[in-house]
């Protein structure tokens, strides 16, 4: 997908978008809907502008490398699986966890390198925020 | 309204079926009570007033209760998050949390829609500080007292603003209670905080605070704000100058108060432990002076007394909000 | 007099020694680690200070201040990840600099621009803070109307290069900055029912999302992301910056102090503020404005000179006046009270002592961030050899557990998230992300001062221009508006002749 073909969708779901947001804010009581339609109102010249544009294409808009769709699905499924298990199993198991994926899939480190990496980098955070900070972390499984 | 009360009984339901639950399995273990640290939830930011009377509070309660208390701010939607979180956390003693009268009751009717969490879904446990509403204006106001005041507004409503901290807040229905009693019409601003009023207040952008007693005390001791009335049924000792609005025949009365509670369902022996440290704290001469220091005035109420203060600001509010809702929908 | 001296000593024993730097030590931890703001980091304090003498509990928490400001700026400059608003401005040039192998310099710049920029606001305290503290009061909500127009005049410098994806930005940003409960008239904006959504887009998880997330994504995903600074290139030895720099770089720093100060002493106004004005006016000043947001150490001095003056800034209204100037000195007033001294003029009558010791300790908690950032530097810099994908998932869990610890709400954590995907494709597709937080920022500061303002004069447009201060506000505005055109138009007219 080439840049220009981009920014006519994104000028066309934005458009829409704010055309909805002024809609919203017109319908505002009191001096609420102002700003909101102030804002989709500028929204919507940036929008306009941004199709215009398109239709005098620049070839050095190109992306500069393709995407590689492969490893932002795994990394994006890392993160997911992250927040999951930090809610359910606990943060100090889903961190090590993490990170151990990230290190192996992703940065190609022996799996002995990324094990000690990633529960070292875990102890690190026990201690900062735990210990020091005292933020709740969720804890999970590890309570119950 | 229907679907309302239907909500309302389920949960009713739900909260007894536990009750009588962890009540049984509770009823041994909460002879030790408590065995590990306990949460307290702070519904408001750290540094605020809630929460420097919560932090307080709980280095008195650690040595009355000789487990940690550890304070959590889990600010968010004017205190609804940091509720939503106590009412449905275990009910087993171990999380408990600070409440703020009168807006921890309104919530359930003026955001019947969105609302996390239900009225009954929190149990009062014991209120600690009630901190009345003040109407303040600069030192250098040509108003006196409420009737100077009145007279100004009813002369050229326009010219005369009042800050708030946002519509159906405390000070916001303190300030509407005020309009109500003297008949006039008030032009409102909202301020995010205390800090940006004070310094509209004092650089002449505003005419009036409405705010609570603790955030405008120190500003009225050092002679830059005057207070025309405290929304109370008798003076306060930190301002002892400042005539209630009684006194000058305005039937005003308005504060926020802020104490603590437990989710509904904790066990009836935890429950009373909680209120004999509640009740040791309260009585700690030291706690007292460092409340006094803070100009936060201590209203102890306990238990049953509790739930009612609350259950009758409710039915008030309630019944106002049905015949005049201060948010229009 | 009298107090001067005992304080100064109060300041030398060994005990407040240590405790200041433990302190600095913290607050340069706190200010790098991405979500872990300076107002946390002093909440986080007030407990330990509890049991501590009035004079040290202050120190304290002074030094956890100033120092967290600094400690944004490594971070900022060398991932690219600021770890709050303060900081954005920061990584527009510091982060190019690293790039391009420069990191060391550029952290060098920023230590001694935190350092300049926090020393000038302390003194101005000590000096001629009560003077000052009416500066508080004159502000009115017009004049931070206009003070907020001034901020957004920002997002044109740093979107030149992309006009109309910069303004489509800034319109999304300024969209997000209406959701929320209107507390004007208690209706929701956009909220959809969420209460998580009632105070608005959180700022520093969409800010976290945004910069941080976006750019651990930037370096875990192509598989040659090998090492940040491109392919191991040697890292270009300075970690100071050239005396030439500096001295080109003091009417910057000056300025930026300048402005630092003022904006610090406004309650409504913020750190941000402060860096975005004083790099868009070192910008507007530059002979070589084009190489702003490309590696310009003047723009990190720029910025850090200002955020660091906030400091000492936000400090003057809050002990002469009792009314706090930031969130982070809304909790001190919170640790002052503890220790039963109500802010206000008997700070500096009954509680002389302790206030002055506390000046003093800013003043020495400034040179020690400099000189433990100086002497730190050389090492950091190492963190832009170590290869994208291991630090990738690094900055990913403090992103997630920082934005965590904000408000303890994991709501903010998946927000991080998405606001990472889509900082992610934004840079992809060539859309700056700066004027989105830009526009967020500000975008509440216009808005509801905009409102109180028409309340006020009940919607009378001219009341902007009918108040000396605002108007002058308005000029210099218009002017930083219009430079930038009246410059290029000479230039271009240069170029005929």
């Amino acid at each position: 997908m080439t840049l220009v073909k981009i920014d006519r969708g994104v000028a066309l779901l934005f458009g829409v978008a704010f055309a909805a947001v002024i809609a919203t804010g017109l319908g505002m009581r009191g001096d609420a809907g102002v700003f909101p339609a102030i804002a989709g109102s500028l929204g919507i010249i940036a929008c306009i502008g941004l199709a215009l544009g398109t239709l005098r294409s620049n070839p050095s808009d190109e992306p500069s490398a393709p995407l590689e769709v492969r490893r932002l699905l795994i990394i994006c499924l890392c993160v997911l699986g992250l927040l999951v298990l930090m809610v359910t199993a606990g943060t100090f198991i889903a961190l090590p966890l993490f990170l151990f994926a990230g290190l192996r899939w992703l940065a190609r480190l022996r799996w002995l390198t990324s094990l000690l990496i990633s529960l070292g980098f875990t102890a690190m955070i026990y201690l900062i925020f735990v210990q020091l900070l005292a933020v709740p972390l969720p804890s999970g499984w590890l309570t119950s | 309204m229907f679907v309302q009360s239907k909500l309302v009984k389920r949960v009713a339901l739900a909260a007894m079926a536990t009750t009588i639950g962890v009540g049984l399995a509770g009823a041994t273990m909460a002879a030790e009570y408590p065995t590990k640290p306990i949460e307290v939830i702070v519904a408001y930011g750290a540094g605020g007033s809630t929460d420097t009377m919560a932090r307080i509070f709980a280095k008195y309660a650690e040595e009355e209760i000789g487990q940690r208390m550890v304070v959590v701010n889990r600010p968010g939607a004017g205190g609804e998050l940091g509720w939503v979180h106590l009412a449905n956390a275990k009910p087993d003693g171990y999380t408990i949390g600070l409440i703020n009268s009168p807006v921890v009751e309104v919530y359930p009717f003026t955001r019947e829609d969105t609302v996390g969490y239900s009225y009954e879904g929190i149990r009062p446990l014991a209120n600690v500080v009630t901190d009345p509403g003040v109407l303040v204006v600069a030192a250098d106001s040509p108003y006196q007292d409420l009737d100077d005041f009145v007279a100004a507004v009813k002369d050229d409503p326009e010219s005369i603003i009042v800050s708030h901290e946002g519509v159906g807040g405390d000070d916001h229905l303190a300030a509407l209670n005020f309009a109500e009693a003297a008949d006039i019409d008030l032009s409102f601003v909202a301020f995010n905080g205390n800090a940006e009023a004070t310094a509209a207040l004092l650089g002449g952008h505003i005419t009036a605070f409405e705010g609570n007693m603790s955030e405008a005390a120190a500003q009225i001791q050092e002679g830059k704000a005057r207070a025309l009335a405290v929304w109370s049924d008798q003076r306060m000792e930190a301002m002892p100058d400042v005539p209630t609005g009684m006194e000058q025949g305005y039937e005003v009365e308005a504060a926020a108060s802020r104490g603590f509670a437990v989710p509904a369902g904790v066990p009836q022996e935890v429950y009373d432990k909680l209120l004999d440290v509640s009740r040791a704290v309260i009585d700690n001469p030291e706690f007292r002076a460092e409340m006094a220091q803070l100009n936060m005035p201590v209203n102890p109420i306990y238990g049953q007394d509790y739930v009612d203060f609350l259950d009758a600001s409710h039915e008030r509010l309630k019944a106002l909000w049905e015949k005049d809702p201060w948010i229009e929908q | 007099m009298d107090v001067l001296l005992p304080a100064l000593a109060n300041v030398l024993t060994p005990l407040a020694l240590l405790t200041l730097l433990l302190g600095t030590m913290a607050g340069m931890t706190i200010g790098s680690l991405p979500g872990l703001s300076s107002t946390m980091g002093v909440a986080l304090c007030i407990p330990i200070t509890f049991n501590m003498p009035p004079d040290l509990a202050l120190m304290l928490l002074g030094a956890v201040y100033v120092s967290s400001v600094y400690g944004g700026s490594v971070t900022a400059i060398l991932l690219r990840t600021p770890g709050t608003d303060a900081s954005i401005a920061t990584a527009l040039d510091g982060y190019p600099l690293a790039e391009a192998g420069r990191g060391g310099e550029a952290l060098g710049m920023a230590t001694l621009a935190s350092l300049f920029g926090g020393l000038f606001s302390v003194v101005v305290l000590l000096v001629i803070a009560p003077p000052l503290s009416t500066v508080a009061l004159a502000f009115g909500p017009q004049e931070y109307t206009v003070l907020a127009i001034f901020g957004l005049v920002t997002i044109v410098g740093v979107a030149s290069d992309r006009p109309i994806k910069g303004m489509l930005a800034a319109a999304v940003g300024l969209v997000l900055a209406c959701v929320g409960l209107d507390n004007f008239t208690g209706i929701q904006r956009f909220t959809f029912g969420n209460s998580e959504l009632f105070d608005g887009v959180p700022l520093l998880p969409a800010l976290i999302g945004l910069f941080s997330v976006s750019q651990a994504f930037n370096l875990c995903v192509p598989t040659a992301g090998g090492v940040l600074t491109g392919q191991g290139q040697k890292l270009k030895g300075r970690n100071l910056p050239l005396w030439r720099d500096l001295k080109r770089c003091l009417r910057t720093l000056l300025r930026s102090s300048v402005i630092g100060s003022v904006v610090g002493i406004l309650p409504g106004a913020g750190t941000s503020i402060a860096s975005f004005i004083s790099y868009n006016e070192a910008r507007r000043h530059s002979s070589t404005p084009e190489r702003f947001g490309k590696g310009e150490l003047e723009g990190v001095a720029a910025s850090e000179s200002a955020n660091n003056a906030v400091t000492g800034g936000t400090l003057i209204p809050t002990l002469t006046l009792g009314i706090p100037g930031n969130a982070v000195t809304a909790v001190f007033v919170g640790g002052l009270t503890i220790h039963g001294m109500i802010p206000g003029p008997s700070l500096f009558t009954q509680h002389a002592e302790t206030t002055y010791t506390l000046i003093f300790s800013l003043l020495l908690a400034n040179v020690l961030f400099a000189v433990l950032g100086l002497w730190l530097c050389r090492y950091l810099v190492v963190v832009t050899k170590v290869p994208g994908a291991v630090l990738g998932p690094m900055i990913l869990v403090f992103s997630v557990i920082g934005t965590y610890a904000l408000r303890n709400e994991i709501f903010d954590v998946w927000l991080t998230v998405a606001f990472g995907v889509v900082g992610f494709f934004m840079e992809r597709w060539r859309y700056p992300a700066a004027p989105l937080v830009i526009a967020l920022i500000l975008g509440p500061i216009l808005e509801v001062n905009f409102r109180r303002s028409m309340q006020i004069s009940h919607w009378d447009l001219t009341t902007f221009f009918t108040r000396p201060l605002s108007l002058t506000l308005s000029l210099l505005v218009v002017a930083a508006l219009a430079y930038p055109i009246w410059n290029q138009w000479r230039r271009h007219r240069a170029a005929l002749d």
